[in-house]
């Protein structure tokens, strides 16, 4: 990696800004709307969160919490009609949200960079790989196309490709599920990006190459030292990337805790029910009947027809007359843990 | 590739020997044959000539026998002679060959052109005014007969204007290059205009359905500006079901020229279709009608080609692309 790009900063000169008083990412008040024709619908509602550079942070929520939206906005790749609404996003000191078009188009790709669930259809099935994978070089750092893709060769040597000078000619459909999704990490770490965005990276592969694929992500960021922002339905996977854990329901930011945290004392009865949803091995004793799955019962409530109280309420086991009334704030849990809930212990 | 050629050209000879018995089968239930012709234009030929007649040329025998005998010759480059011009077939449908391949190459390059550029602008700016009006007018020139449009085209340019000809190209090597072009002018308007609605919604449809495609948001992830996002990522992959639209569409193209021709007199294949089987030609007629059918193989060759082309998917399953 260093050979691509020897004035990139070293691991150890972006650690040392990190223990800094300066945040790589920080996020404030954060607000997606997209007009509907049953109103305007919230997707992201007021979402604060930062993170440092080098660290990992794990967003954690079901199908259309707005994990995925939320980081599609920072990036300024909402689809239209989805629009910024409120907050602000500072990254390296300018705000993304207010940024020109032609200017947050250069950081995307160069000093942030994305990876989405499904590797299949986020490559082009009429480019060779090579291409592909080079074009981010070709963009940001003007190489010629035949120099990107010798590049490209290399970059998907670091990411586990064996045979890579074959592979650079290829296409999408001649390769494997694993071999796609590090073909697109190759793609997005090109031009070793500050930040990652990585969107269900593992969920479209099956659970060998998941493991694998976590492996890798993790591997580029101690050498690279770039931040990432991980977001997952799936706490387990989070679990063994994240240093700190934001749990998100119906678009808001319900729990934040370092992971360990999260794990031992989850505060917010939803946190808590997302972790007992996880299979546990060796719960079951061999040749017992299989037990039931645990789930949440009820479903995401309708942001545009909510109440003005807790949005869990209404699945939620501790529930009272307040939780209906109010909304409830984040407020300090612990050591670096907020919670946004009545119920919850302080 | 090569093999996946092969087989397609195989394929397409063993289509047009099938059609052309059962050209060759319709035109033998057509009323009348050439003697009755003969009898309607000399009233002294009796009964018994035509018996002896029809014997001469082989007409009282079955029409299998008939086929094959044609078939001996056109193989061996002999389709006859042609009726009504008593020239040979061939050296009749030469120039006429030329006529209508200038015409439909010069129609398809200008309907593609509006059409795509028209329909990739319509594609970048949805639900504009110009995206509306480009589909109004494109509803429009899918709607218009050929034939109307051939008649407001000419009222408009030849009579009100009197700016260019409605008719009566000359044929022959000796009429001039601009004279030629000029004759050209409103029948490949007229075509162009007929197609070019078509593709402009082919094109506008592809364009947003690939735009809506997670690699296109992959490309715009990395940085990619707008112009290498619609150019390098989303064309490409939106021309593939275009291009089997438009070489589909080939036989329609070539179906259009039969009429625009005859309207604008033109002396091409169509009007040769036209005129040949007004006057009961069979040997024209059978030769123009094969033509007919081996424009629109043709096409649907060109179009498995250009798929393999542009869809690298497609050319390394040779055999199950020949669906």
């Amino acid at each position: 990696m260093t050979s691509l790009d020897p004035a990139a900063p070293t691991a150890e000169d972006e650690a040392v800004g990190a223990t800094g008083a300066g945040m790589l990412l920080e996020v404030q008040g954060l607000e997606v709307t997209f007009p509907t024709t049953r109103g305007p619908l919230k997707a992201v509602d007021g979402v604060s969160y930062s993170i440092a550079a080098g660290q990992t942070l794990g967003v954690v929520g079901e199908s259309g919490c707005g994990k995925s939206v939320a980081a599609l906005a920072i990036l300024g790749l909402l689809p239209p009609p989805g629009a910024v609404t409120a907050g602000q996003v500072l990254f390296a000191g300018a705000d993304l949200v207010r940024l020109d078009r032609g200017a947050l188009r250069r950081l995307r790709g160069d000093r942030l960079a994305m990876i989405f669930q499904d590797p299949l259809s986020a490559l082009n099935p009429v480019v060779p790989i090579g291409d592909q994978v080079g074009e981010t070089l070709v963009i940001h750092r003007q190489v010629a196309p035949s120099l990107a893709r010798k590049e490209a060769a290399a970059l998907l040597r670091r990411v586990g490709i064996s045979d890579p000078d074959r592979r650079i000619t290829e296409y999408p459909h001649q390769l494997s599920g694993g071999m796609r999704q590090r073909a697109v990490i190759a793609m997005a770490v090109a031009c070793r990006p500050a930040l990652l965005f990585a969107d269900e990276p593992t969920t479209a592969l099956d659970v060998t190459v998941q493991a694998q694929i976590l492996d890798l992500l993790d591997e580029l960021r101690a050498d690279t030292g770039m931040a990432m922002q991980f977001i997952s339905h799936n706490l387990a996977v989070v679990s063994r990337l994240a240093d700190e854990v934001v749990v998100m329901y119906a678009g808001r930011i319900v729990e934040r805790a370092p992971t360990n945290e999260l794990f031992r004392h989850p505060a917010h009865p939803y946190t808590q029910a997302l972790i007992d949803t996880v299979p546990v091995k060796g719960r079951r004793p061999l040749g017992s009947p299989p037990t039931k799955l645990a789930s949440i019962p009820g479903q995401v409530a309708d942001m545009r027809t909510a109440g003005p109280g807790c949005r869990f309420a209404a699945r939620c086991p501790q529930a009272a007359y307040d939780c209906r009334a109010a909304e409830p704030p984040l407020r300090e849990a612990g050591k670096n843990h907020w919670v946004a809930c009545f119920r919850a212990a302080t | 590739m090569t093999r996946f050629a092969v087989t397609r050209a195989i394929e397409g000879l063993i289509v047009l020997l099938v059609m052309s018995f059962v050209v060759y089968g319709l035109i033998g239930l057509m009323p009348g044959d050439p003697i009755d012709l003969m009898i309607a234009s000399n009233p002294k030929l009796t009964s018994a000539d035509a018996q002896r007649l029809r014997a001469l040329y082989g007409l009282d025998r079955p029409i299998l026998e008939r086929y094959l005998n044609w078939l001996t010759a056109a193989l061996q480059g002999d389709f006859g002679y042609s009726r009504a011009f008593a020239r040979p077939v061939l050296e009749l449908i030469g120039p006429r060959l030329v006529n209508t391949l200038v015409l439909m190459v010069a129609s398809l390059t200008v309907a593609l052109i509006v059409g795509l550029a028209a329909g990739l602008y319509a594609a970048l700016h949805p639900r504009s005014l110009i995206d509306d009006l480009i589909g109004y007018l494109s509803f429009i020139s899918i709607s218009t007969p050929t034939f109307w449009l051939a008649l407001l085209l000419m009222m408009l340019f030849s009579v009100v204007l009197g700016v260019l000809p409605a008719s009566g190209m000359p044929v022959g090597a000796d009429t001039g290059l601009g004279e030629r072009l000029r004759h050209l002018i409103l029948p490949v308007a007229t075509l162009s205009l007929a197609s070019a609605g078509g593709y402009t919604r082919y094109m506008r449809a592809a364009m947003i359905e690939t735009l809506g495609q997670d690699f296109i948001r992959t490309a715009r992830a990395k940085g990619a500006s707008e112009m290498r996002v619609v150019l390098r990522h989303g064309l490409r992959n939106a021309l593939i079901p275009v291009i089997t639209v438009i070489a589909l569409d080939f036989g329609a193209l070539f179906s259009g020229a039969l009429i625009t021709e005859t309207m604008f007199a033109y002396p091409g294949m169509g009007k040769a279709i036209y005129d040949a089987i007004m006057a009961n030609d069979f040997n024209l007629a059978l030769v123009t009608l094969l033509f007919a059918t081996l424009t629109t193989l043709v096409g649907n060759f060109a179009a498995d080609l250009g798929y393999a082309w542009l869809d690298p998917r497609i050319s390394l399953a040779a055999g199950r692309a020949g669906t």
